[in-house]
């Protein structure tokens, strides 16, 4: 399978005019390695949407580039295929339609595209649901089917970002589990953002904690997890300190951005 | 097995069948028949009865009566010829404001530039009522025919647009976003996403515009149609000289008749919506 590497050098942006910047993301670096599963967690806010709007190529950073196998990115491009938060399926194409978007727009012959999308439908579970809409899908069939629609790219990196968000707990864990044995089978660059540490340990190769704004790497955590993952091993002593060190780092964040908040708010009654 | 019998049961019934049977469709007659019932009952049997005439109600008359004059119009051809004149003046100014329209909004929302020189009179133009345009339309085109296609033109025109406009701008990014990544190109976003995308609110601001055609058709009517010459005619011209000739049954003929239109041209909209949007037709 494809293999890249993913860079990210001394990223910044902010938003607004020079004489009331906000620094969102400041001297941000990372690489994520080929092959390897990087989650990404962060206290809410942080601006890990920001981030992947970067790497996707929707947005510009203003410092710094971002390069892939060492090319630098330029717009958006299928290369990085984003699988959303909530779903983004276009609600007039039929799953068949959707998956197989990317690849017809690019001229590919409509018979061999047809047929490969149903294949990678049949790998996620909705060939049965090929010609339906997406609103008559359930959460769970949603997620699968993007997940179709973004591999039939064959991108060489993935960008997901909290994909599994507003799943209820069932679906979600259902939807890790079929994930991460999908990840196992072919070891697919991804770049994974989520707000869940569970999710994140479970996932993850390399676990990177992310700071409080202006966002930049707090630490990199590997997880040395044996693959194939099973959710048993969430309750293994080893997965209870990364969780432990995680949370730890995580409510320093979050309390400094409270206090950040608080100062400010001080500052105003002044 | 079970289940795929009873599908084909389901798939066998038409259309038509399914909607005679509904439930729904039996509350609407019964709401109708009532209607007609209590509207019979005021009108005539309370003051037969009681000797008191009902405030507003009964000065009306009853639906019997109008149902005679009804008779009456039925077989004459200037009643159907007024059916005629209206519907097609309806139509040739819906017509027109959609030519015009869905591609005016369509550029408003997708070009930066033509949103900035257009929007502004747009804007200004926009609150003036179709009726106010009369006099002035009256003046600028060489015939009446022609300013009341003018006037019924704008009544639509105006609303279409600022759907258009509004369906396309409301369009989550997320979509956009995915068909750029996915390689499409300027044109396929409009054509595979923003027009997609824009089609209920086409659709809405259709429904809305077709309202507002009958309104300003007929007002236009009344206005200019009793000039006589070419425009004569139509459904507003067959209330006016009613009301100014003829009785207040035959004004009521005249007021069901364009209800009925504007169902009928409503329930058009609705269908064509419904056919060439499928997956908003699910649940």
């Amino acid at each position: 399978m494809s293999e890249a590497n993913l860079e990210l050098k001394n990223i910044s942006k902010g938003f607004g005019e020079v004489w009331a910047r906000e620094e969102i993301i400041s001297n941000f670096s990372l690489s994520v390695n080929p092959g390897e599963l990087t989650v990404m967690v962060g206290p809410s806010g942080c601006g890990k949407s920001t981030l992947v709007n970067l790497i996707a190529g929707f947005d510009d950073p203003d410092e710094e580039i971002i390069t892939i196998d060492g090319e630098k990115i330029d717009g958006p491009g299928h290369d990085r295929m984003v699988v959303f938060q909530e779903t983004a399926l276009i609600p007039w194409q039929t799953t068949l339609e959707n998956v197989t978007f990317g690849p017809k727009l690019r001229g590919g012959s409509k018979s061999k595209v047809e047929h490969q999308g149903r294949i990678l439908l049949d790998k996620v579970g909705l060939s049965e649901f090929k010609d339906k809409y997406p609103i008559q899908l359930s959460g769970g069939m949603q997620r699968r089917a993007e997940l179709a629609r973004a591999m039939i790219n064959d991108p060489l990196v993935m960008i997901m970002d909290e994909p599994f968000r507003g799943l209820d707990a069932m679906s979600r864990e259902l939807m890790q589990q079929f994930f991460v044995t999908l990840f196992e089978e072919n070891h697919r660059t991804n770049l994974f953002v989520t707000s869940e540490i569970e999710e994140a340990i479970f996932l993850a190769d390399k676990l990177i904690i992310l700071s409080n704004r202006p966002t930049s790497v707090r630490k990199v955590i590997e997880i040395k997890l044996p693959r194939p993952r099973k959710f048993e091993m969430l309750s293994s002593s080893e997965a209870y300190d990364y969780k432990r060190e995680a949370m730890e780092l995580l409510h320093e964040e979050a309390m400094k951005s409270f206090s950040h908040k608080e100062s400010k708010l001080a500052k105003a009654s002044l | 097995m079970r289940r795929a019998e009873v599908e084909l049961i389901m798939k066998k019934r038409s259309k038509f069948e399914k909607a005679i049977t509904s439930i729904t469709f039996w509350r609407g007659v019964v709401a109708l028949v009532g209607f007609v019932v209590v509207w019979e009952f005021c009108s005539k049997y309370v003051p037969m009865w009681t000797g008191v005439e009902l405030l507003w109600i009964g000065k009306v008359p009853p639906p019997s009566e109008v149902l005679d004059a009804w008779k009456e119009v039925f077989f004459l051809p200037g009643y159907w010829e007024s059916w005629y004149l209206s519907t097609g003046r309806v139509f040739a100014g819906f017509i027109a404001a959609q030519i015009l329209g869905i591609p005016f909004g369509l550029a408003l929302a997708v070009n930066r530039y033509f949103r900035d020189i257009f929007f502004p009179p747009f804007e200004i133009l926009r609150p003036i009522p179709p009726l106010a345009w009369v006099p002035a339309s009256i003046i600028f085109w060489p015939t009446t025919e022609m300013s009341i296609a003018f006037v019924t033109f704008l009544g639509a025109f105006f609303t279409i647009v600022i759907n258009v406009l509004g369906g396309a701008r409301t369009i989550d990014v997320r979509y956009l976003r995915a068909a750029q990544s996915m390689g499409a190109s300027q044109w396929n976003l409009f054509s595979r996403i923003i027009l997609p995308g824009t089609l209920p609110s086409i659709f809405t601001g259709a429904a809305v515009g077709m309202g507002i055609t009958w309104e300003v058709v007929l007002a236009g009517e009344m206005i200019s149609g009793g000039g006589g010459q070419q425009a004569s005619g139509g459904l507003g011209f067959f209330i006016w000289s009613s009301y100014m000739g003829g009785t207040v049954a035959t004004v009521i003929v005249g007021m069901i008749s364009i209800g009925i239109a504007g169902y009928l041209s409503s329930s058009l909209i609705r269908f064509i919506g419904d056919r060439s949007m499928p997956w908003r037709r699910l649940f």
